[in-house]
């Protein structure tokens, strides 16, 4: 071990080491062979016996001798903890099925430090389990959709086709809400059922010559209608030209 | 929290172990002591004080530095304890150790099931060579170390103090250190 690392030691022992140097007596341990690495874990014990006894903090030394190695060992068989949302308040890599006695201690609530952490994973964990969390928003897209395909559809049929056009359009509405709840069975293909079911509305909703003659007259009846409610709107609320300005643009729509 | 707890704190949460091992290193006596004034089997004081670390580093992300990394992990140990002693059918204690009285129960002055003769021997053993080791050491070494570990001081306030640089601090301390644990490595590798 060289004397550089030593002084690195040290001053971490300290709290007086910048980052950088912790980062690297840490790169250290890890290239470190297991008798160097050894080697740099008892000096750091040593210098902590050291400057604890100094302090008359320590008479005894309770712990055994391989028990740091065994925890290692134990935190090595631990799945690396999650360092992106230290917010979050949860490991999103505890497994609660592997620590029982975490478990115990949840049932006590006693261990309030620890049971937070343990309840916290059991949290988290529970969120990538259950079957039926997953049918349930499966089955909710699919009535959004349902829905949002519906109002489409009289939207669309109303402006395109005038008001006789509508009931066409819902009466090919079956097929679409069909495809969808089917698409239910598969949550991924859920939008790619909604999209088929879109161009399937407007394909199918072909009119005889007859509806489109009855529409033709209901949309110039509307726009009488809204020609003369323009007018009368002129007229009494004092806006001037603002109301056909409105009109003119309803008819580009 | 020291600065020392806090970067190894930071560097376990970015996922090193290692930083998690030298923190384990710094106080597993201290956890053993502190575990063992509520379980009297030496045995058991392991198994618990290794469930505390590893809830410890379980739920490490949770630790904000609002508080020193001790006074948290003390929590967790105290727990782990008492739980252990709730599974056994055992009742815990109606009254907490407080945190500033830890390091006192498990001084001197308490004997403990624990605290066996060999162990308090040994430890007698090492506080005379560290103030043997400490007192043989050159001046400046001595002065250094002294204001670190007693006083608390930081390298900066050192360098004022002895009106030389924070580096030639560091390298004193880290000197005096050394000579002290050539002298006690022998014992403490016993």
């Amino acid at each position: 071990m060289n004397e550089q690392l030593v002084e690195t030691l040290s001053a971490i022992v300290d709290g007086q080491a910048d980052d950088l140097e912790v980062r690297r007596l840490l790169k250290a341990l890890d290239n470190a062979s297991d008798e160097e690495a050894q080697l740099i874990l008892a000096q750091w014990e040593r210098f902590q016996t050291i400057g604890s006894t100094m302090r008359g903090e320590q008479a005894n030394f309770t712990a055994s001798a391989g028990f740091a190695a065994a925890v290692s060992a134990a935190i090595d068989a631990e799945p690396p903890i999650a360092s992106t949302d230290s917010h979050s308040g949860m490991d999103l890599n505890i497994d609660s099925q592997s620590n029982p006695a975490a478990n115990s201690a949840a049932s006590s609530s006693i261990d309030s430090a620890a049971v937070a952490q343990a309840s916290g994973g059991e949290t988290t964990h529970s969120n990538s389990q259950p079957f039926w969390r997953q049918f349930a928003v499966a089955a909710t897209v699919a009535f959004a959709v349902i829905i949002g395909v519906q109002e489409y559809g009289s939207f669309s049929g109303a402006a395109d086709s005038g008001v006789s056009a509508i009931a066409s359009v819902e009466d090919n509405q079956a097929p679409a809400q069909a495809a969808s709840v089917q698409a239910t069975n598969s949550s991924g293909q859920l939008l790619l059922a909604a999209a088929d079911a879109k161009p399937a509305i407007s394909q199918d909703a072909v009119l005889s010559e007859a509806d489109r003659l009855e529409a033709a007259a209901a949309q110039q009846r509307l726009n009488e209608y809204i020609l003369q409610h323009t007018s009368h709107a002129a007229q009494q609320s004092g806006q001037g030209i603002i109301p056909f300005a409105r009109l003119a643009n309803f008819e580009e729509e | 929290m020291s600065d020392a707890d806090a970067q190894l704190v930071a560097r376990v949460q970015q996922g090193d172990k290692k930083a998690f091992d030298l923190l384990v290193l710094k106080y597993q006596h201290k956890i053993h002591s502190l575990i063992s004034r509520y379980v009297r089997d030496h045995a058991e004081v392991q198994d618990v004080a290794q469930e505390a670390f590893i809830k410890a580093y379980r739920a490490i992300n949770n630790f904000r530095s609002e508080s020193a990394f001790y006074t948290w992990m003390y929590r967790i140990a105290i727990n782990t304890a008492k739980n252990h002693l709730v599974s056994r059918s055992r009742r815990p204690p109606s009254t907490d150790i407080d945190v500033g009285e830890s390091d006192e129960y498990s001084g001197f002055n308490v004997l403990q099931d624990i605290d066996t003769p060999e162990n308090i021997l040994h430890g007698n053993e090492v506080a005379e060579i560290v103030k043997q080791a400490l007192d043989g050491l050159p001046e400046d070494l001595r002065t250094a170390v002294t204001l670190r570990e007693f006083d608390g001081l930081s390298y900066e306030d050192i360098a004022d103090v002895m009106s030389c640089p924070v580096g030639t601090v560091r390298s004193r301390i880290f000197r005096a250190r050394e000579a002290i644990d050539k002298l006690v490595r022998p014992t403490l590798n016993q």
